[in-house]
């Protein structure tokens, strides 16, 4: 009797163990990783995954480093690196793209690339299928700065792997990645690369315009009241509509299309209100201050990273008190008087220390930060300025109407307190201003190396900062071999 | 953690003294006369761990040791009770005068000899699987260091994985298998946990590999190895790999007992393997190589020449610095542990202490172990409680530089500057070079590389028995386990030359902390009818819950080496923050294990097992597994009456498909990581982790076995055999994609593999002879292996390609994977220099091509095995055990990476001796390796591969045990002293750096154990 009541005790405890029960205790769901159906099954996590596709630009395989200040900026010939074959920098401004940490560099450039583009496209892919959890206007400006930013990963690809566009347009360049599955794309000739990038740039622009705020309310540098979100605030963090028509012209720009690349750049600085948008660097925020000057003039900046390690770039590249001679990178002496030929240039003056003949980068270097009073400026990596919009205007406009293209010139010039040109200026002379001003203009934010290689000119003697002579550039040096974890899964 | 290291000192220390001072009123009573004699079973062979206990007074009492021997102090002359698991208790008349010799009868109603398993235990003479026990006995006639090292050299499946790395690093754990791998293919990252690495049990609980490497060997009752589908389908889900079940030894009734066991070893490093070059052999290779050749301005020239001078005067002058004996020392390791047991009227219980310090090779390289237990149990009619509380706080500290760092650096370079102190770096950083440090000055600082580690356990466990054969148990285990992590790397140290000066130095903590809670429920019945039907079933269940926490974090910048603590640091790197991670795994199973056996001749063994996990993903929670095995003891038939030579015979085959869960097993879905370092105005970010394969389906092995247990001659010998195929279908493949695909790898299921296998052992005794306690025995191991895939298509072909450069691996179909793929060389063109390589039509060509590729070898031995003899002469013991190896394909990366492809970055650095003397100079030179002016890369090619045969004398022992009579005039029941060598001498076919990070070691053992 004793036995069969123990029997049925076991047999109840083991009943307690049984399927049905046991299904939801081990339905246990980790705190730090979520399925995709869970993460996009709210509007907040469709922002934290938008949220997340940015922050992963600021890598510094990327846009952190790399694709900013670090190889493209390299590449450019604007450091004296010294003879060390076994230095990375070195190797970089030689274009010895076989050295294996240079290929590896390389090769983690476009695996994060990629790997970030799936991320877009993932999310992309949710937005189709959970309708309904976003808002029209949400939708759309999540939508479109999806397709954006998409964008602007495969066209610095293209602009870094494909061939030189005005000589090649047809060679093979990147794959184009637009699905959410994993998969082989096959590797396009650069002019089918261009295509879809303008395509998608276009329904992107579309859908912009119709629901980004930045054109009712400007770039809402500040938080939002304690009721509201961020979600769709703090415009100059995300690809937005300006941003958008910037790439398009740039894309328009490499490929050769003037006439289309002005066009995109006049739906900027055409705008009436675009200064009210993107007000000019105030003079007085920066040279009179010695707390948080904004050095990387952020009120210009149309699309730019929330980047919390930016300070750490001056103090791994740029730090001359604290790095060893060797190692710290500088142009070589004399180099910076042949670049900014007006003394009182805001540029040199706050993004430049210049002690007897040396001269320290400290565009990044850390301000006071205030965290009761925190600034749009603090951690604001540039990444597009509306500057450019200006150089793209100029330089298709140089050979057709040189007095508007000084004209758009000028009105940079002007902002920077340095000497303007002549109103008589020649294509050629506007075309060496504009070289000039690029190097000015984007030293730290790379967009001098695709200067030279899409007009395809030598490096000449004045613009190199690493040794004073003229450096040759051919499909060798400018164009970067598909990497190995590419060509071996063929 | 200091302070939980000290509390428990505290009280076990004060146990300990309250314990030892009670036997001054419990022993010298009356007059004694000493007792002695030996248990054995009818055959002759020894019973060990039976019980002797005086009939009048319980209290006194003893167990039977390894020869089956006992002594015993009794009051006078009465009653011994002499009793044994599986056999019949016996009442015997004490004799102080002779050596009594009791033989005790099988009793058939219980076990003779039982198979742990961890969940029942089965009877070794009618269980269909395979699987083998090792008492603590045999583990400790191999060594004491640690037991995984002991079961290496007495089972032939159980595997260690050489690992050149590591050497004989303490502090490193070994990679493990049994019967080779459930294969994981197409993997290019090394996982974090080892996926082919065996289950642990610990006294009924599941375990670590750390726990069990750090257990004290002369705490371990036994260990079980459970190989098959059909021993191992009840651990289900995990036991694809093997399990490996360890006993404790629980306390014994009767008087008060202290055991003591200690053992000091000395370790000497062996760095027979290291061929590197002396100052002035390294100046002329790097100027034959090219170095100090013209290229560059005219200012670069002059500077190199400078420099080539001025080290050839260094040379000239007589520095040739040897590095390698630098960070090394003789490792001194001692080794004690204490043991006091007793008890009486069902109480009995256990405590013990011990401690543990080992200091390796390397200088910086120390483990400390301290540790306590208590074991409790307690029985009341037809309950029994029983209670396993220990716990172990460790101390790690690893060398901050490694071993390699000495081999590379530069002979000509001298260790101290002329004012008698070290010299900081051995070449400057210049624009032409790069700054080499010295790795003396890197290791003279007060950088640290220390963890602690604080290990509890308390098993439960509470069996009630309300009728005969049937048995109700319920266990509950807690475990937890706290690391904690400190490397601190001083400023000043040479790695962080080009380095900002606020951001030298660095110190990174990482703690982690695991909480599991396991319970489970079995109920066994088990009964014979008819005197010829023996069923036996248990039913049972199990829920576990494992809680893990990691957190830590890297500050940078301190103001100097003597500020040590991250206090003084300048704090995170810009954006950087603590990491945390949190994970839970929760697990539940029911499991059915039933076997039946007719007349003890017809054998069936049969399991099914459902495993629920929260880690296989929601749609998929449970796993099924089961088992089926039959066995035939043909020594229970009719027919073998007349065949008296054979004493034991059993033929068995099982079936089963026990599962692998070890690695990571939610690839099928795709997820997102939340960001926590990269909070900004937005809030929260996540991104995507992993691209899953939602058509992907488990991989399951269908693990079959056919064996054979022999015993002939009177015992005298013995021979096991297995025969095993494992089937993996479909396998679980990562294949390659280009990376504009935005991922590099992707999980899906594609092809199988069979791994088949031979393994048998067998011991023979030359001498047998119990009377004049004289045996002499030999014994031999044999595993044979072979894997074969098929039907996987082209689906690794680009994992194939991708491995083209890197490794020589590949995988196609028909192919073993354990292949070395290369092309063929036919050597240096003494022509040229240059390599000549065979096409796949057999013609010659110096144009290298991936297409060209045959198998030029195996990585796998072709047979592996174990020889070794044990011979017992009285108290006087022997033992030595052989490893060989034959046939195992090797590439040496030694020859790859120090003699050839050394690029121009790498020529600062140390080399091979012969990159110098080797290598083709001058027409006509018939030279083993390339041109040494060519700093090109070279393919890896069949010249690489090298077959190696290797024997190695893995453990060497002579022991002796005082005679009892001795022994009590010393005042102890027993004494034991052994000396073991292990590794002492190792030889192989190829010349090999081995030891690259860590040197191994041999080492020497004095080991000394008492009772009384």
């Amino acid at each position: 009797m004793k036995m069969r009541n123990l029997i049925y005790i076991s047999a109840a405890l083991l009943a307690t163990l049984s399927i049905s029960s046991c299904s939801d205790w081990l339905d246990y769901t980790p705190k730090d990783k979520f399925t995709a159906d869970q993460q996009f099954a709210t509007s907040s996590g469709f922002f934290d995954a938008v949220n997340g596709a940015y922050n992963n630009m600021m890598a510094t395989s990327l846009y952190g480093y790399q694709l900013t200040a670090g190889a493209v900026d390299l590449m450019s010939s604007r450091y004296n690196t010294g003879g060390n074959s076994a230095r990375i920098e070195y190797n970089f401004s030689h274009f010895k793209y076989t050295d294996q940490s240079v290929a590896a560099a390389i090769g983690n450039v476009w695996s994060g690339m990629y790997s970030n583009i799936l991320n877009i496209n993932v999310i992309l892919k949710y937005l189709e299928d959970q309708k309904g959890v976003l808002s029209t206007d949400e939708a759309n400006v999540i939508k479109g700065e999806m397709l954006a930013l998409r964008a602007f990963h495969h066209f610095d690809l293209l602009r870094l792997f494909g061939p030189v566009y005005s000589k090649t347009p047809e060679d093979p360049s990147i794959a184009f990645n637009n699905s959410a599955d994993a998969q082989i794309y096959p590797i396009l000739p650069a002019n089918e690369v261009v295509a879809k990038l303008i395509a998608d740039l276009n329904v992107a622009e579309g859908l912009l315009s119709a629901s980004d705020p930045i054109l009712k309310e400007g770039v809402l540098a500040s938080a939002a009241d304690a009721n509201g979100s961020n979600n769709l605030r703090y415009r100059q963090f995300r690809m937005n509509y300006f941003a958008t028509v910037l790439l398009k012209a740039r894309v328009y720009q490499w490929a050769g299309d003037n006439e289309n690349a002005l066009a995109e750049a006049r739906k900027i600085i055409g705008r009436e209100d675009i200064h009210t948008i993107f007000p000019f660097v105030d003079s007085d925020k920066l040279i009179g201050n010695t707390t948080d000057p904004d050095r990387s003039f952020s009120s210009e900046v149309l699309f730019g990273m929330y980047n919390p390690n930016l300070y750490t770039l001056h103090e791994k590249y740029y730090d001359m008190a604290n790095l060893s001679k060797a190692s710290v990178l500088r142009p070589r002496t004399t180099y910076l008087s042949g670049i900014f030929t007006s003394i009182g240039d805001y540029r040199l003056l706050s993004q430049w220390m210049t002690t007897e003949d040396e001269s320290e980068f400290v565009k990044f270097k850390k301000i006071t930060t205030s965290e009761s009073n925190p600034k749009v400026h603090y951690y604001m990596q540039p990444l597009m300025r509306l500057s450019e919009a200006y150089y793209i205007a100029a330089e298709a406009l140089k050979d057709t109407d040189p007095v508007a293209a000084v004209g758009c010139l000028n009105t940079v010039l002007a902002a920077r307190a340095a000497a303007t040109l002549p109103e008589t200026a020649t294509a050629d002379e506007i075309q060496t201003e504009l070289r000039l001003e690029y190097i000015r203009e984007f030293w730290g934010e790379g967009q001098i190396f695709f200067l030279f290689k899409r007009l395809y000119p030598n490096i000449p003697k004045a613009l190199n900062g690493e040794a004073n002579s003229a450096v040759t550039l051919s499909a060798a040096t400018t164009v970067w071999p598909l990497p190995a974890s590419e060509q071996e899964n063929r | 953690m200091q302070n939980k290291n000290h509390l428990l000192r505290g009280m076990v220390t004060a146990a300990l003294a309250l314990l030892l001072s009670l036997p001054q009123f419990a022993v010298a009573q009356q007059p004694t006369v000493n007792v002695r004699g030996r248990v054995i079973y009818a055959d002759g062979a020894p019973i060990i761990g039976a019980g002797v206990v005086c009939k009048a007074d319980s209290k006194i009492g003893t167990v039977t040791d390894v020869d089956g021997r006992f002594s015993i102090k009794y009051p006078s002359d009465g009653m011994l009770v002499v009793s044994y698991v599986g056999m019949k208790t016996v009442e015997v008349k004490a004799n102080a005068a002779t050596e009594m010799v009791i033989t005790l009868q099988e009793d058939n109603e219980s076990l003779k000899s039982a198979i742990v398993t961890g969940i029942v235990d089965k009877r070794q003479e009618t269980f269909t699987g395979s699987s083998v026990t090792y008492t603590g006995d045999e583990l400790r006639s191999i060594g004491v260091q640690n037991p995984i090292a002991s079961l290496r050299s007495l089972d032939p499946a159980f595997v260690l994985l050489e690992n050149d790395a590591f050497g004989s690093d303490p502090n490193h754990l070994p990679n493990i298998e049994i019967r080779g791998k459930s294969s994981m293919l197409g993997l290019r990252d090394e996982l974090s946990e080892d996926p082919n690495q065996p289950l642990f049990i610990l006294d009924g609980f599941e375990s670590t590999l750390s726990a069990i490497y750090n257990l004290d060997v002369s705490r371990i009752a036994s260990i079980t190895i459970l190989k098959d589908a059909a021993s191992t389908a009840i651990y289900g889900s995990k036991a694809a790999n093997g399990v490996v079940v360890v006993e404790t030894v629980k306390p014994v009734a009767g008087k008060l007992r202290l055991s003591y066991s200690g053992s000091l070893d000395v370790t000497i490093p062996d760095l027979s393997s290291y061929n590197l070059m002396n100052a002035q052999e390294k100046l002329e290779f790097e100027k034959l190589a090219g170095h100090y050749a013209a290229n560059g301005s005219a200012s670069e020239i002059i500077a190199m020449d400078t420099f080539y001078n001025e080290r050839l005067a260094q040379v000239g002058s007589g520095v040739d610095t040897y590095w390698l004996s630098e960070p090394l020392r003789i490792g001194m390791n001692n080794r004690h542990d204490l043991y006091v047991d007793g008890g009486a009227d069902g109480f009995m219980f256990g405590i013990g202490l011990n401690y543990n310090d080992v200091n390796g090779v390397m200088k910086t390289s120390n483990r400390d172990g301290l540790g306590g237990r208590i074991d409790l149990t307690y029985r009341i009619g037809k309950l029994n409680f029983s209670n396993k509380f220990s716990a172990l706080s460790t101390g790690y500290t690893d060398p901050i530089v490694s071993f390699s760092e000495y081999a590379m650096a530069n002979p000509y370079c001298k260790k101290y500057a002329e004012d008698g102190s070290l010299n900081r770096l051995l070449i400057e950083e210049s624009s032409l070079e790069s700054a080499m440090g010295n790795p003396m000055w890197n290791d003279s600082l007060n950088s640290r590389n220390a963890s602690k580690d604080l290990l509890i356990s308390d098993y439960f466990n509470m069996e009630y028995n309300p009728i005969d054969g049937l048995r109700l148990r319920a266990r509950a285990g807690l475990t937890y386990n706290t690391y904690k992590n400190e490397n601190f790397i001083s400023p000043d140290d040479t790695r962080f030359e080009s380095t900002n000066r606020l951001r030298r130095g660095s110190f990174t903590d990482t703690d982690r902390s695991n909480m599991k809670y396991e319970g489970d429920f079995t109920a066994s019945y088990g009964k014979v009818f008819g005197e010829i039907h023996n069923v036996n079933i248990a039913l049972g269940g199990k829920i576990s819950e494992s809680n893990t926490l990691t957190q830590g974090y890297t500050v940078y910048g301190f103001p100097s080496g003597e500020f040590t603590y991250p206090s003084f640091s300048n704090g995170y790197n810009d954006g950087a923050r603590p990491t945390y991670t949190e994970s839970v795994v929760r697990e539940a199973s029911a499991y059915l294990i039933g076997s039946y056996a007719l007349k003890d001749r017809y054998l069936l063994d049969a399991s099914y097992r459902l495993n629920g996990a929260s880690v296989f993903g929601s749609n998929k929670k449970y796993i099924n597994t089961w088992s089926l095995g039959l066995g035939w003891n043909i020594h229970k038939e009719k027919f073998m009456e007349n065949v008296p030579v054979v004493n034991f015979m059993k033929i068995r085959g099982s079936i089963g498909n026990p599962g692998n869960t070890n690695f990571e097993s939610a690839m099928s879905l795709t997820t997102f990581r939340y960001s926590f370092s990269s909070y900004n105005y937005f809030g929260m970010s996540t991104t995507l982790e992993q691209l899953g394969n939602s058509d992907l389906m488990w991989q399951t092995t269908l693990d079959k076995n056919l064996g054979l247990d022999l015993t002939m001659f009177n015992n005298r010998w013995n021979l096991t055999m297995d025969v095993y195929q494992k089937d993996t279908n479909p396998l679980l493949l990562a294949i390659g994609l280009p990376s504009s695909s935005g991922v590099t790898s992707f999980y899906t299921n594609s092809g199988k593999q069979i791994s088949k296998g031979f393994i048998g052992s067998t011991q023979f005794y030359i001498f047998r002879d119990f009377s004049r306690r004289f045996t002499w025995s030999v014994r031999a191991s044999l595993r044979l292996e072979s894997s074969e895939l098929q039907n996987l298509g082209n689906s690794l072909e680009s994992f194939n390609k991708y491995s083209q450069s890197r490794t020589l691996r590949r995988y196609y179909d028909g192919a073993d994977p354990d292949d070395i793929w290369a092309v063929r060389s036919a050597g240096i063109d003494p022509a040229t220099g240059r390599e000549l390589f065979i096409k796949k039509d057999g013609t010659y060509t110096y144009d290298f091509t991936y297409d060209d590729e045959v198998i030029v070898g195996n990585t796998r031995p072709d047979a592996e095995g174990i020889l070794g003899t044990n011979f017992s002469y009285k108290g006087f013991t022997f033992g030595a055990t052989f490893r060989y190896c034959l046939g195992a394909d090797k590439f040496n990366n030694a020859v790859f990476s120090k003699v050839e492809n050394i690029s121009s970055s790498n020529l600062m650095y140390n080399q091979d001796k012969r990159a110098l003397y080797d290598r083709w100079q001058n027409v006509g030179d018939y030279a083993q390796f390339k041109n040494i002016a060519s700093s090109s890369s070279t393919p890896m090619s069949s010249r690489f591969v090298q077959t190696e045969n290797t024997l190695s004398l893995e453990s060497f022992q002579i022991g002796y045990e005082f005679d009892p009579d001795l022994a009590s005039k010393m005042g102890v029941e027993g004494i034991r002293v052994n000396a073991y060598m292990n590794n002492i001498f190792r030889l192989s076919t190829i010349k090999e750096e081995r030891g690259t990070s860590y040197p191994y070691a041999k080492s020497m053992t004095f080991a000394l154990s008492f009772t009384f």
